[in-house]
């Protein structure tokens, strides 16, 4: 828990697995994201994410032909604390700077990308392969066990 | 705000060059969207266990690598 006391005030951008893992109740990382998303609940900080998370949400239901499930996954993701962002023109100005520092893959880039846009302090993730970068700092789900 | 900060402000807008002042557009819709934002009718605990059954032998990790890989056609 005292990784969440360092976030208090400040603004965390989230990546896809974290919520993956908590719909899925993953075993290894439940106790850390349940932790984490309660705390955003209480408003102890702020969450965002791109529309990069909704999409790479939504695909597996709806492979799975799912459309009921995907819905709620959607009206839950855009209708709770959560700021989902859209991928703007000044988000893909961005994500372009930091692929072609870090070349880092484009959907991290615009995960990234709209973390720093948006003003977040920590990007929470579980991509241990992500460089570090100087104006936002990494947290890997790993590094919590 | 006072009325001449406003105008200084817009007067200085103006200074700035075309694809600069989408981008504050873009910027201060933004902000105004957040601010603005209808009461949140959902919680976002609602998720955990949600459909986990569909996940069920999906390896998480390597399910988001795919994905996005797949940005490369």
């Amino acid at each position: 828990m005292e990784w969440l006391t360092e976030l208090r005030g400040k603004t965390i951008a989230l990546d896809t697995a974290p919520l993956i893992y908590f719909i899925e109740e993953n075993q290894i990382y439940l106790k850390s994201v349940r932790d984490f998303f309660e705390a955003m609940e209480r408003e102890e900080f702020s969450v965002i994410t791109s529309s990069v998370t909704l999409l790479e949400v939504l695909v597996h239901p709806l492979r799975n032909n799912n459309q009921e499930l995907a819905k709620e996954y959607r009206d839950i993701l855009l209708n709770s604390k959560l700021m989902t962002f859209e991928i703007s023109n000044a988000i893909a100005e961005r994500a372009a700077h930091l692929r072609a520092t870090f070349n880092i893959r484009t959907a991290d880039a615009i995960q990234i990308g709209t973390a720093i846009n948006s003003e977040a302090s920590y990007f929470l993730t579980n991509d241990v392969r992500l460089p570090e970068m100087p104006s936002i700092k990494i947290i890997s789900l790993d590094s919590l066990k | 705000m006072a009325q001449v900060n406003y105008n200084h402000l817009i007067s200085e807008i103006k200074t700035l060059d075309l694809s600069d002042q989408i981008r504050l557009l873009e910027e201060m819709a933004k902000l105004i969207r957040k601010n603005t934002t209808a009461p949140h009718s959902r919680s976002i605990l609602e998720l955990k266990g949600k459909g986990k059954e569909i996940w069920e032998g999906v390896n998480v990790g390597k399910y988001i690598d795919e994905e996005r890989a797949s940005w490369n056609g």
